[in-house]
């Protein structure tokens, strides 16, 4: 199958999308300038080199995957919206947020910068200041109206603002360490990278969720020790640990020096701990600010554990089990994010 | 997973190497390209030699190259002479491709390091 053809069967799926129903509308949009875009790589075929079609190709296929997910109604809506928000606080240009509903138990978030590509190698084609920046997010399908299990995903954005910033690897350009034996200095280099990407993202984690950061990833990774790709579970949890509590410790200073060296905003905590008393009564929770709704996941996720301890809520009867807990708590959370968010546009209407 | 997970770089490195390619095959490629190609190079060079004088306005692809550059003398060279507009460009640019394409991935790293690496880290 030629670059040629799959060109065109893209362009029919792109054209097709365009003139579908979106969660987000700005997909539409999307889907139609890169059904356009499309067009002219077709008309255009012999004007460009035949290894630019084929990458051009294969970046189309890929942005699909972003698009069509974006349809789908198993998004974890509530921590969307809240990752939505801290993604803003980093990146300045539009960046479209698609989901991904996974069968199995991962996250993750991958970035596409196929606009980019377009600009910078389609140059016959105008893109006229259209340069989005495309997010997916991906999660367990299972915990779509789960928010307080998806505390992971905040650790997936930081390796995206890592990745669009390249906040690691300057971290390792302006600071490495001698060679120790036994490793190639490349190999020393890359390490470094490797470590220093995950303990970034958990530290941009702390930022929002503070100490169930090192909860979600004791509870998924109790025992994990060094390897080529993570740095051991404990000695993420000290450096998360000891930013939190603010005390010195090198590996947050060698990254906060790569932001401040990348002009970038320093990490710091940017949440405040709502008070989540009021799930006692099963109420949902009254959040008063942006840093409240970072906060809540830190506070839902204490309050779900210590009942499962103790079932010390009312509401828990003597046959409710950890299910109906964890339900009760995860609903409770997703409809005070979902209160806030109502309340939010509300107010963007009326001061409209 | 959280412990398994990163974004996916499709976009660090890989314009660059689309015009290495089309280089080392001898391809034309647009005016912009060989702009972007150049900026990409010196870039790198200077975070290499002053990282800190350099990081804040570098283009990621040229945080990016500049990594590979400092641990792989092989591609410094490849590169200051595509730099330079040498006549054996295409040459240059087919060696800087190999090295950019034979580099460490931690994903497909078989072995462990040693206790001493990871306590040096």
């Amino acid at each position: 199958m030629t670059p040629a053809v799959n060109l065109h069967i893209l362009a029919a799926e792109f054209t097709q999308l365009s003139r579908s129903a979106f969660f987000e509308p700005a997909f539409q949009e999307f889907s139609a300038k890169t059904a356009e875009v499309i067009l002219h790589v077709l008309q255009n075929a012999k004007k460009y080199p035949e290894e630019v079609v084929r990458q051009f190709q294969e970046l189309t296929w890929n942005i699909l995957q972003f698009v069509s997910g974006s349809r789908s109604n198993d998004a974890p809506h509530e921590t969307q919206y809240v990752l939505r928000k801290a993604l803003k606080e980093w990146v300045s240009e539009d960046a479209l947020v698609s989901s991904a509903a996974l069968n199995g138990f991962e996250f993750f978030v991958n970035l596409a910068d196929f606009w980019e590509f377009v600009d910078h190698v389609i140059d016959g084609y105008d893109v006229d200041g259209y340069s989005p920046l495309v997010v997916r997010i991906g999660s367990p399908a299972a915990f779509r109206h789960r928010p307080v299990f998806c505390v992971p995903l905040f650790h997936e954005l930081g390796h995206f603002v890592d990745h669009n910033y390249k906040i690691s690897e300057a971290s390792v350009l302006l600071n490495l360490g001698p060679t120790p034996d036994g490793i190639s200095a490349e190999q020393w280099q890359n390490l470094n990278v490797q470590h220093r990407m995950e303990h970034f993202a958990d530290l941009f984690a702390a930022c929002y969720c503070g100490q169930a950061t090192n909860q979600s990833l004791f509870a998924i990774a109790p025992n994990h020790g060094d390897s080529p790709t993570h740095p051991a579970t404990d000695r993420r949890m000290k450096v998360v640990d000891d930013f939190l509590a603010g005390m010195p410790n090198p590996m947050v200073d060698l990254l906060q020096e790569a932001l401040k060296a990348r002009k970038q905003e320093p990490l710091k905590v940017r949440f405040v701990e709502p008070s989540v008393e009021c799930f006692n009564d099963v109420l949902t929770c009254k959040i008063g600010s942006v840093e409240e709704l970072y906060g809540i996941f830190l506070s839902s996720w204490g309050y779900l554990h210590t009942q499962l301890a103790d079932r010390s809520a009312p509401w828990i009867t003597l046959d409710a089990d950890a299910s109906t807990i964890e339900k009760t708590v995860n609903d409770l959370t997703g409809k005070s994010i979902r209160n806030y968010e109502i309340v939010e546009r509300w107010k963007n209407v009326t001061s409209d | 997973m959280l412990a398994a997970m990163s974004p996916a770089k499709d976009g660090a490195l890989g314009t660059l190497k689309l015009i290495l390619q089309m280089e080392a095959a001898g391809q034309g490629y647009s005016r912009a390209l060989e702009d972007y190609l150049e900026a990409v190079i010196k870039q790198s060079l200077q975070l290499v030699e002053k990282p800190e004088a350099h990081a804040g306005e570098a283009l990621v692809e040229a945080l990016s190259l500049a990594l590979h550059v400092r641990s792989d003398d092989g591609l410094r060279q490849s590169l200051e002479s595509i730099l330079k507009g040498e006549v054996e460009k295409a040459a240059s640019a087919s060696a800087a491709l190999k090295s950019l394409e034979n580099r460490f991935d931690a994903r497909r790293e078989p072995t462990h390091f040693s206790s001493g690496v990871y306590s040096a880290l």
